[in-house]
């Protein structure tokens, strides 16, 4: 992956290019690869729910490709709708989403797996959480864009403030696992917005402090130490992290270089592992697909992250490149997190793998994730 | 802020960003690739345990939807040896004694030395838990599941057993289910290097099919168990269940054949049997010693078995809970003969005898050996070379065509077919061979069923083959011989010599000719059905299943059965016409091998083609008695066999079986038919009393057999009273009963015996015939036949009557294994052929082999 930045190209010569014509500069690169990553997500999700009956279940996978469906839609509305007038809408967004949050937490949401994070609308579920995520990006980036790196003590408190808010509300639900997606994306637009170096690193060792403290305050127990999810993540009450893990790691170890095959993982079409199909579904692909899979996995997806970061690299105002950088740091710490933990080494919190894992509200957002940054990488010129 | 730091900043980010997916990839590496088995992982896969919980297999159901086999709820005291092990001696007797006592309390009295033997019976795998007493009581459960610490290595569980609510009926058809053994495990599993996932996986203490239904429908009774996930400590305990999968019942399975039908055939087999034994000889003068037997009843128009008999039979419900080794080999130690585990309708070998010749006859008329309406003349006797081969009791049967030599079933007649057969060779080949192919025997008629023998077509190949395959020693006897000769065919052509055939594919021709040629592969299944969706009782044809839709929830159906056909004949009417006519004659003419039986028989309501057959064994052993019978013959529904070991003519044994149930399935009275349930035989005890005759003759001596029986007694009338019985011309009065061959040097009639047997039927002469022997009115005789016993000795007393005077009577008989097993069986063959020397001519031992009346 190239580190250093490339040449600006918006010159003089490229000024008077006709801007009603964003579509002719889209990044088919990553459109290409983001519907890779979710078409493969979707056999993966199948695989995992298809059930051990002589008729496979093609309820999960019915779902998750109408996801899709919506998904791409709102990603092209994303990316058709200039993204600069998103400035003037992220007061009203930010907004609306503190009262979405508000309400889920009230007894409007509704609760499952030890977590009011939901509303249901009949046969559906809509996570705010997912949603604040975008949100809070565009915000934090319209602020940061207007401070234009000049940020002193006080803007960075309102910053972290911002932020600060609807993780809050999210730690009612509670979902600590969102919370850590949001200060990965904090972290991230903060230094890209100017942040001084130093502030940067008192902010992390105040991070690192808070959570440790955490840690040893609830760690009544030896054994639950190696359950980290225990306390990090209500989500996963119960079931333990141990078998989580355990189960996880023979599923992906069985797997091999080439894997077992397409629907014939054993740890995987038993059931063995919880929640397969969302959080843990890179089980699925490590088992069944082997190293083979998982590294042309984590390759399309390193591809995807590349373009985001090159489309901020490109981005013609600051606006768009810290719109970047926040979709970059979301997915990524949701990748390494979602996969890491399924490979031992992060802790076992419940955050679903963009474009794989099972899930309504997930999926739609980080199309519409995508959709911003392909919005950024079409209006680069003028 | 200077120019580059965004730029600078942006690089950061990649870095941090490209190290985390480089973290990614080298953890995936090493997972996948560098360590492929990790202790650490191998430790974490132990902490999760799945415990299979067996489903309820399958109930069986009869073609009406009774059932016939069920299952019940059993508790299950069981001890695991692997966690006795591990106990020092005192602490595992303790255990022992414990277990004993505790037993015994319960009111099932158990020794410990019962349980030791148990834990030591090899038939159980040492690491699987071994039951060691069935159906306790709930309290005994409770008791021991609340001193489990006390308890070490024993378990009480609830267990879904097998429930035979009409007890041993048709053991040998449903077969039983047993614990699965180690090597079926591995076939089922595979190994732990290479395991194979299944949909209804098995585990070392599952019960599987043994024989019969229960292992050929393996796959549809067996319930798929339900799966219970737990986590447990590393004590081993369980700490919390993480999942539970319901277990799901096997599918039903719904037979073809008729619980009335079937109890009806199994209760006449026991009572011929039985009255065989009392009789204690034949008409020849053998010693019937009737051991086994066989029915079996087909539906000629689908191949459907309607009833599938054989004896001795045994309970399946002992092998509930698994059978003690030494109960087994109780079962099946003794003389092969009386072995209660083979099921004889297809595992034990018979020489067709008589009932072979419709083979024959079609052979001929088909290759144009002769005309079916050809007549030839029988003299009594065939002389090849200078052997002589003569008809049963030498009588000789006049001029005959094909329908009237099976009829009165003249051997000459054929012999005479396979002796042309043989002499032109070069233009008919091996034409009777070819047509038993035909007709399905010397191969496996693939009814679902394990076990099933091909029996053997001796052709000139075969005999060379057999005869390369002997010793040094056997080849240089001079009486052995890798040739064909003339006296095979002779032999073949009424189905002796070395030909063997099932009971399950002699019925099968017959019902292949009830077709008009179509054979059929016997079926047993009529469907699978959803598990639980037919109520007991209710015939699932009223529900529609032959209608709806399978995949429909509420269609009952799994799938409808169809074992398909084996061959479609080619049966000219010109041919089928003159057997089928033969047939009928056998009960309807007066000279039919089979009138005197059905006389007592509305064969006009109810019109019957049959044929009797008397197969000799070997080693001077008495007749294996055949009948086979096809009704109602103008629109053929059935088709009954039975064959009874070492009980003398066909009309005799056989025939009683057949006729009773043709009269239940045509609706005729037959008091048998009513006792039939109980499944016990009144013969013995009735007749050596000498009483309560009136109970015993329907069931037991039908007809002729019990006036046959009873005229030796006195020698002199048999019934009746009207003197006719002193027929000079008796010395071959075994007339019309039996179909015996003639090239046996072991036939006793020659002494002169018999005279004492004088044929208590004759028949009015034909003018189209030459004249009988014996021109006694039918109406005469046949009539107070059941009167008979009352006006003469118990018939248990007939035996030692016969035996003084002049027969060759019942020497004891070396004791031989039975034709079910085949190898056994063709060894004897083997040493019986070179005693008999079918050679014709330069053979030494051929005059003695002759017959002479």
């Amino acid at each position: 992956m190239a580190i250093t930045a490339p040449r600006n190209r918006s010159g003089p010569d490229r000024s008077r290019r006709d801007s009603s014509a964003p579509l002719r500069h889209l990044d088919p690169v990553l459109v290409v690869c983001t519907l890779a990553v979710a078409a493969l997500g979707t056999v993966m999700v199948f695989s995992a729910t298809r059930g051990n009956d002589d008729v496979a279940d093609q309820s999960y996978v019915r779902r998750q490709l109408m996801f899709m469906a919506i998904g791409v839609c709102v990603m092209i509305a994303a990316a058709v709708l200039d993204y600069r007038k998103l400035r003037d809408w992220a007061v009203f967004l930010y907004g609306g989403m503190v009262a979405l949050l508000l309400l889920v937490v009230s007894p409007l949401g509704s609760e499952a797996k030890g977590a009011q994070a939901w509303f249901a609308f009949g046969p559906f579920q809509f996570q705010p959480s997912e949603f604040s995520k975008l949100v809070v990006i565009v915000s934090l980036a319209s602020l940061l864009a207007l401070w234009r790196g000049d940020i002193d003590l006080r803007r960075l408190a309102m910053a972290l403030g911002v932020a600060g808010l609807p993780m809050g509300l999210i730690m009612l639900q509670p979902d600590l696992g969102t919370v850590l997606v949001f200060v990965a994306i904090t972290m991230a637009m903060l230094l890209m917005g100017g942040v001084k170096g130093r502030h940067i690193l008192v902010l992390t060792v105040v991070g690192v402090v808070f959570v440790y403290g955490a840690l040893q305050s609830n760690v009544l127990k030896e054994y639950q130490k190696d359950r980290l999810t225990v306390f990090i993540d209500p989500e996963n009450a119960d079931e333990t992290a141990s078998y989580n893990l355990s189960q996880s790691l023979i599923a992906i170890q069985s797997g091999g270089f080439s894997g077992g095959g397409l629907f014939e993982g054993k740890q995987t079409q038993l059931r063995f592992v919880p929640e397969q199909q969302t959080d843990f579904i890179f089980t699925v692909v490590g088992e069944e697909l082997g190293f083979i899979g998982g590294a042309t996995f984590l390759g399309l997806f390193a591809v995807i992250i590349w373009r985001i970061w090159r489309t901020a690299a490109l981005a013609r105002d600051e606006l768009g490149q810290l719109i970047c950088v926040g979709v970059l740091a979301m997915l990524v710490f949701q990748l390494f997190e979602s996969v890491g933990m399924t490979m031992g080494i992060m802790p076992v919190t419940g955050i679903p793998l963009p474009f794989m894992s099972y899930g309504g509200t997930t999926t739609i957002a980080s199309f519409a994730a995508i959709g911003l940054v392909l919005n950024v990488h079409m209006r680069r010129f003028r | 802020m200077d120019a580059d730091s965004p730029r600078l900043r942006l690089s950061i980010l990649g870095i941090v960003v490209f190290s985390l997916f480089a973290t990614l990839f080298a953890r995936l590496y090493y997972l996948q690739v560098m360590s492929p088995e990790s202790g650490e992982v191998e430790a974490a896969a132990n902490r999760v345990r799945v415990i299979q919980e067996e489903a309820p297999r399958g109930r069986l159901l009869d073609a009406t939807g009774q059932v016939l086999v069920d299952n019940r709820t059993s508790l299950v005291v069981t001890m695991e040896p692997q966690e006795l092990k591990k106990l020092d001696t005192d602490e595992r007797d303790r255990v022992v004694l414990r277990v004993a006592t505790e037993l015994t309390r319960s009111g099932i009295p158990t020794k410990v030395a019962w349980i030791e033997r148990r834990l030591q019976d090899p038939q159980y795998s040492p690491i699987q838990p071994i039951p060691v007493a069935i159906d306790v009581p709930d309290d005994l459960m409770i008791y021991l599941a609340e001193r489990a610490d006390e308890f070490p290595a024993v378990a009480v569980h609830r267990e879904s057993v097998r429930a035979y609510p009409h007890g041993s009926l048709a053991a040998h058809v449903v077969g039983y289910v047993g614990r699965i053994s180690q090597d079926e495990l591995t076939a089922k599993m595979g190994t732990k290097a290479e395991p194979k996932t299944i949909a209804k996986p098995y585990q070392p203490d599952s019960n599987i099919g043994r024989t019969g239904i229960e292992r050929t429908f393996e796959d549809d009774l067996r319930g798929t168990p339900g799966i219970k996930k737990v986590e447990i400590d590393s004590n081993g305990k369980v700490v919390r269940q993480i999942g539970y999968q319901k277990p799901v019942p096997g599918s039903d399975v719904q037979l073809t054949v008729d619980i009335g039908t079937q109890e009806v055939a199994e209760a006449k087999l026991v009572a011929q049997l039985d009255e065989a034994r009392a009789r204690g000889f034949t008409r020849d003068g053998k010693r019937a010693r009737a051991p086994a037997g066989a029915s079996v009843v087909l539906d000629p128009r689908n191949g459907n078995v309607v009833a599938m008999a054989s004896y001795p039979t045994y309970d399946p419900s002992e092998f509930v809970n698994g059978i003690s080794t030494d109960r087994y080999k109780e079962l099946i130690g003794g003389d092969p003969v009386e072995n209660p585990m083979i099921n004889r309708a297809i595992g034990g070998l018979y020489a067709p005898g008589s009932t072979f010749k419709t083979v024959t006859g079609f052979a001929a008329a088909n290759a144009g050996v002769i005309d079916p309406g050809t007549y030839v003349a029988d003299n009594g006797y065939i002389e090849i070379g200078n052997q002589r081969f003569q008809n049963a009791g030498g009588e000789p049967k006049g001029s005959v065509d094909l329908a009237r030599a099976i009829t009165v079933s003249s051997d000459v007649y054929f012999y005479k077919l396979g002796e042309q057969f043989w002499n032109q060779r070069d233009q008919y080949g091996d034409g009777i061979q070819n047509a038993a192919r035909a007709f399905g025997f010397g191969a496996p008629t693939g009814i679902q069923l394990p076990g099933e023998l091909a029996g053997v077509i001796p052709d000139p190949a075969w005999k060379r083959q057999l005869y390369e395959a002997m010793s040094p020693e056997d080849q240089a006897n001079p009486q052995t011989s890798p040739d064909w000769y003339t006296g095979n065919s002779v032999n073949l052509s009424i189905g002796q010599g070395d030909m063997l055939a099932t009971p399950l594919q002699m019925a099968n021709s017959y019902a292949a000719l009830a077709s008009g040629g179509t054979l059929h592969r016997p079926n047993l299944v009529l469907r699978v059905l959803k598990p639980g969706s037919v109520e007991p009782g209710v015939d699932p044809a009223t529900l529609g299943v032959d209608t709806c839709d399978p995949a429909d929830d509420s269609c009952p159906l799994v799938r409808t059965v169809d074992n398909g056909v084996l061959n479609q004949i080619d049966l000219p009417p010109r041919i089928l016409e003159p057997i089928e006519r033969g047939l009928r004659g056998v009960t309807a003419d007066p000279g039919g091998t089979g009138y005197a039986l059905f006389s007592d028989f509305d064969t006009r309501a109810w019109p019957v083609m049959a044929k009797t057959g008397t197969a000799e064994a070997a080693n001077n052993l008495a007749d294996s008695s055949l009948f086979i019978g096809v009704g109602p013959a103008d629109d053929p529904q059935f088709v009954a066999m039975a064959v009874l070991e070492e009980s003398g003519f066909g009309a005799d044994a056989a025939g009683p079986v057949v006729k009773t149930i043709f009269k239940h399935v045509s609706g005729q009275t037959d008091d048998c038919a009513a006792a039939a349930g109980t499944g016990t035989s009144p013969t013995v005890t009735t007749n050596s009393e000498g009483n309560a005759v009136v109970d015993t003759d329907d069931c037991a001596l039908d007809g002729v057999v019990a006036a046959e029986s009873a005229t030796p007694a006195d020698g002199t009338t048999p019934s009746g009273g009207t003197g006719t019985g002193t027929d000079p011309t008796g010395a071959t009065g075994t007339t019309g009963a039996t179909g015996n061959s003639g090239a046996t040097g072991t036939d006793p009639s020659g002494t002169g015996g018999s005279t004492t047997y004088q044929p208590p039927v004759t028949y009015d002469t034909p003018t189209t015939y030459p004249t009988p022997p014996s021109t006694l009115d039918p109406a005469v005789n046949t009539t107070p036949s059941s009167r008979v016993l009352d006006d003469t000795a118990p018939v248990g007393t007939d035996a030692d009557g016969v035996s003084p005077e002049g027969i060759v009577a019942g020497p004891v008989i070396p004791v031989v294994g039975l034709g079910a097993l085949g190898l056994d069986r063709r060894r004897r063959r083997r040493r019986r052929r070179r005693r008999r020397g079918t050679r014709v001519g330069a053979d030494p031992s051929g005059s003695a082999a002759v017959r002479v009346p």
